[in-house]
């Protein structure tokens, strides 16, 4: 089982870092994409024991974020002739290691403006990690060890209380400066994958009722059974069967909003692994943004309530 | 969700009085020159003739003796050789065939599927229609018990005429334009449970190459090494299947089977091409998109 655990591993490390271990596309000491110069700062602390500044790589358009040390949130904003009001906050994914900012976060983003949705992209608080690549590299390969654990076991992560915090101070954020951005504080709601989608369940779980996203999106997010307040909102899940992390490994989450009688919709695509992001090529994983637009549009979150 | 009977009949469950809400009206068979004969025999015990019947503008029919294959081919030049037999649902009571059957077909076919409605043999029901509704509510009282655990399955007869509606298609598949190897089959509700049995008792000359059993039951059950692709669909809402776990994708994906699913926030149950207004209209192009990126569209879409 170590062999297979291995591959797992190896699996996961290519999935959740692509640009910043794939030697040949890494450009290191990038300052970071153009559109962070428009990111509002959370004000939400400062990483103890952090390894800032923090560092880009990748090519444009393809870029990965790690030693995070301080949360900002990059608002994407529809044609003011689309907006429908409606808002989502968008947290990339990485292992709470790095953030796979384009992939999971700026494209999906883009996507969401387009349907008029107002977009705002969470860059939240990474754990500390090695600042040279091969160190990086052997914590995240540790980290993904460490979280699939022995067969039958069940992941065993640890979510990070600032990247929690992070989430709940960008819905707080995005409602405090709703008019300004013209969106409506009772339609935010939040996307999250993986590492993202984790702190996304989380952050519904610990904020206060009125900080609650009004619906949440987690996807390709841990499977684990959770306690679900009877308030607690919408969620729509998308995730892959050949998933090698959280495939396969029983629906509680989904099983848990069921028990409490919350509304849920569930989507699980044949093939997609894990981190397709806005959708992976070949795949019918290309149709999740579409399907979450018209589960957003059936569920009364593009008009405003009376 | 108006109209469509399974959905009434579950309203009747729910909602005292038992008569006047489902109300159907006795209509003449339509007519049909196209429909072929399965050859599979009768229904032993049966003494009613067959008949039809209309609820909220949707045609069904029931105590089907002879099961009967209707072919609903692609316009020329659009076909893309994949054939998908399509089961209605209706408790093994009836069929609905508007719901479930003709609508289904013509969408197919009209995105390069051929598609082939099965008409399949039925339980008998008393000849009277207010006997039927009886029987018809007593049946899906069982069916959506919180206990009902026991898998329930296809009768061999619906089975039967399944097996026989693959092997006609793979039998004409020159005639129609079919290439034999990517004829599956689509189940709505009883026509899931027929669909699934065929696929776990079926010979490699009788396995369909896909299967979509739609608001079916979700138990799990004992998969074959040579088990076809799933496709499968479900609301969150549906009174009958819905909340009873999803043994039927963990059993497929346990034997490394292919498996899509897709469970639709709302819905009810016998959403048919779907309800307007919910999520649950967007299966039918997701089916179609599942199809494509497993090669059984073939190269021409």
């Amino acid at each position: 089982m170590i062999r297979f655990g291995t591959a797992v591993v190896a699996a996961m490390l290519a999935l959740l870092a692509p640009a910043v271990l794939g030697a040949q596309a890494t450009i290191e000491g990038s300052t970071g994409p153009l559109e962070l110069a428009s990111a509002l700062p959370l004000g939400t602390g400062e990483v103890p024991q952090g390894r800032g500044p923090e560092q880009w790589s990748g090519k444009p358009g393809e870029m990965s974020a790690r030693n995070v040390t301080r949360a900002t949130l990059l608002p994407v904003l529809p044609d003011p002739a689309k907006a429908t009001g409606a808002a989502v906050v968008i947290a990339p994914g990485g292992g709470f290691m790095t953030l796979a900012w384009d992939h999971e976060g700026m494209k999906v983003a883009r996507m969401m403006a387009d349907r008029g949705i107002a977009a705002f992209v969470l860059k939240y608080r990474l754990d500390p990690t090695p600042r040279d690549l091969p160190g990086f590299a052997r914590a995240m390969g540790a980290r993904m060890t460490n979280w699939i654990g022995k067969p039958g076991e069940g992941l065993k992560i640890v979510t990070p209380s600032y990247a929690v915090a992070d989430g709940i101070a960008a819905l707080r954020l995005v409602r405090d400066r709703a008019v300004a951005w013209h969106v409506d504080p009772a339609r935010v709601g939040m996307i999250g994958f993986s590492a993202g989608a984790r702190m996304t369940i989380a952050a519904t779980l610990q904020a206060a009722p009125a900080d609650r996203p009004a619906f949440i999106v987690p996807i390709y997010p841990p499977m684990e059974r959770v306690e679900v307040p009877n308030d607690a909102p919408p969620m729509f899940v998308a995730m892959a069967t050949d998933d090698p992390l959280n495939g396969r490994m029983g629906y509680g989450l989904i099983e848990s909003w069921g028990a409490a009688r919350r509304p849920f919709e569930f989507h699980e695509y044949q093939r997609g692994g894990h981190g397709f992001g806005p959708g992976r090529a070949g795949t019918t994983t290309e149709g999740w943004v579409d399907g979450l637009f018209r589960w957003i549009e059936a569920n009364g979150f593009l008009k405003a309530k009376r | 969700m108006i109209g469509r009977v399974i959905c009434v009949a579950w309203a009747l469950l729910v909602a005292a009085p038992v008569t006047a809400q489902m109300k159907m009206d006795p209509v003449s068979a339509p007519v049909d020159p196209a429909a072929i004969p399965l050859g599979t025999g009768g229904v032993a015990g049966a003494t009613e003739p067959e008949s039809w019947f209309r609820t909220g503008g949707q045609l069904s029919v029931r105590n089907v003796q002879v099961a009967t294959l209707t072919p609903v081919l692609p316009p020329k030049g659009k076909a893309t050789g994949a054939a998908v037999i399509v089961a209605p649902g209706g408790g093994f009571l009836m069929l609905s065939m508007d719901n479930e059957g003709w609508p289904v077909a013509h969408w197919l076919a009209d995105h390069g599927i051929a598609a082939f409605v099965l008409k399949y043999r039925l339980k008998p029901t008393p000849g009277d229609l207010p006997g039927f509704q009886r029987a018809l509510v007593a049946m899906f009282s069982a069916a959506g018990r919180h206990d009902a655990t026991v898998r329930e399955t296809a009768p061999l007869e619906a089975v039967a005429d399944a097996r026989a509606a693959i092997a006609l298609v793979r039998a004409r598949a020159t005639e129609w334009g079919v290439d034999s190897r990517r004829v599956g089959m689509v189940g709505f509700s009883a026509g899931a449970m027929t669909t699934l049995e065929l696929a776990l008792s079926a010979t490699p000359e009788t396995m369909p190459s896909f299967i979509a059993p739609i608001y079916g039951p979700m138990n799990a059950v004992m998969v074959p090494a040579g088990a076809p692709p799933m496709f499968n669909v479900l609301a969150g809402d549906d009174p009958l299947f819905a909340r009873k776990g999803l043994g039927l994708i963990e059993a497929w994906q346990k034997a490394r089977r292919p498996v899509e699913f897709h469970l639709y926030q709302r819905g009810g149950h016998g959403f048919g091409m779907g309800v307007k207004g919910t999520t649950s209209i967007g299966w039918i192009a997701a089916f179609r998109d599942w199809l494509r990126t497993n090669g059984f569209l073939g190269d021409s879409q």
